[in-house]
């Protein structure tokens, strides 16, 4: 899928740029493409310039030469860190205003991810000539590392709003601690889900009382 | 009858059409289930059950992350399918008290979304093969087509899906109420076990002696505030 976008991206600027040469281009990048899709820019901006310089073969090892690090880098930021930071503040706002979490989340994690595509296609197009290089300098400066520490802190004050939205904090915490032991069990995903729903069949039964804090 | 085969329909629309943003075009996250779930519920007429369903779903599948080729469980089904069974609901109970029941019911639907999801993907690969022989042929625009119409078969076969299961669903779920009575009503704890289950698999996850302390910090922050909204 990747492969067929980042040739969809990339045809408009080698019909430009490669002149007779356009149909070898397209073979060297209808290929295999995965990577962390908000990273891609960035090989989408080296491969431009590359081409651009006539740099046909080079081209193709700088784009699976980078596929890899910024899938990792990219998968590190944008998924485990800047989405259950959005998420998790979005949350403690729906805790005020339901209406106005989505709106938050969307804002908060298009504005960012939507900026640093932009950046990325640029550095890449700026860093052709050493791009590993171009893109080990994101970590840190593009990437914000310290993000990551306010995850805990965030999931602590969700817990603690929507404990106390239930109306039945003591029960809540009671179902935040069990399962905190079931997940240091490591249990898979089918297992956690079957269990999440033999234990709600239960409790549902048994019916002690909770209330949904978004009700009103 | 008639009504509810429509509202169906238009749901696959709608689910079919939040799928294209998971994988295939943008991931601009307008598919995670805090958005998709409101959208549907407005869609179908009760905004504020597809918020709330949204919420508990996004906090349940908060650790469920695509990491490298691992293809994970997704909220956007299970959210979608819970939010059609609450608005399609026939009967004397209130639709919040219809949350607990409605996501027990729609929680299993996830195994199946990942199963047509790997479909989906399985079919990409025909596609590039196709484009790799419209390249031979010359055709470059023909290969262009082919990104397009992938993106577009992913709402296909999600919607179809959809589809499916919600007429499938709907009138058991409806039917499995009506002989339970009242019960439903206790079951509101139900709705929130997933959601203190989401946070228990973050704080899994994410604590470490370091993290122990900024939680701790978190929690005694929002229970104040939690507490102090109660008195309020």
């Amino acid at each position: 899928m990747q492969g067929l976008g980042f040739f969809y991206s990339l045809v408009p600027w080698l019909a430009r740029v490669s002149g007779d040469g356009f149909r070898e281009a397209c073979y060297r990048h209808l290929g295999y493409f995965n990577t962390n899709p908000y990273m891609s820019p960035y090989v989408l901006g080296v491969v431009s310039r590359l081409e651009e310089e006539g740099k046909g073969e080079e081209s193709v090892k700088a784009r699976n030469d980078l596929m890899g690090p910024l899938g990792a880098m990219g998968d590190g930021f944008y998924w485990a860190t800047l989405l259950p930071v959005t998420l998790l503040l979005s949350l403690s706002v729906s805790f005020f205003s339901m209406a106005a979490a989505p709106v938050f989340f969307l804002l908060a994690f298009n504005a960012i991810h939507l900026r640093n595509r932009w950046v990325y296609l640029n550095r890449g197009y700026l860093n052709a000539g050493s791009p590993q290089e171009g893109a080990s300098e994101l970590n840190g400066k593009v990437l914000p590392r310290k993000m990551e520490r306010m995850i805990t802190p965030l999931l602590g004050f969700a817990l603690g709003l929507g404990a106390f939205g239930t109306g039945t904090p003591g029960t809540a915490f009671l179902f935040f601690g069990a399962a905190f032991l079931v997940f240091r069990r490591r249990w898979r995903d089918p297992e956690i889900f079957a269990f999440l729903i033999v234990l709600g069949t239960v409790m549902g039964f048994l019916g002690p009382g909770m209330r949904i804090p978004w009700s009103g | 009858m008639t009504a509810a085969v429509a509202k169906i329909i238009l749901s696959a629309l709608v689910a079919g059409l939040l799928s294209i943003d998971r994988n295939a075009f943008g991931q601009f996250q307008i598919s995670r289930p805090m958005v998709s779930a409101l959208i549907m519920g407005v869609v179908l007429g009760c905004p504020v059950e597809g918020a709330a369903v949204g919420l508990i779903f996004e906090v349940l599948f908060l650790n469920s992350l695509p990491v490298g080729s691992f293809i994970p469980y997704h909220p956007l089904f299970p959210s979608l399918i819970t939010v059609l069974l609450i608005c399609l609901y026939e009967g004397p109970l209130q639709p919040m008290e219809l949350i607990g029941p409605a996501v027990l019911f729609g929680m299993p639907t996830a195994f199946l979304d990942r199963a047509v999801n790997i479909q989906w993907r399985r079919s990409n690969e025909k596609a590039f093969h196709r484009a790799m022989v419209y390249l031979r042929l010359g055709r470059t625009d023909l290969v262009q087509a082919q990104h397009i119409l992938s993106a577009l078969r992913a709402g296909i076969y999600h919607g179809g899906s959809f589809l499916l299961t919600g007429l499938a669903l709907v009138p058991a779920f409806n039917i499995l109420l009506r002989s339970f009575g009242s019960l439903p009503q206790r079951f509101a704890v139900v709705a929130m076990l997933p959601f203190f289950m989401g946070l228990a698999g973050l704080a899994s996850d994410r604590t470490s002696r370091k993290g122990w302390g900024g939680f701790t910090l978190g929690l005694v922050l929002g229970a104040c505030v939690g507490f102090w909204r109660t008195l309020g």
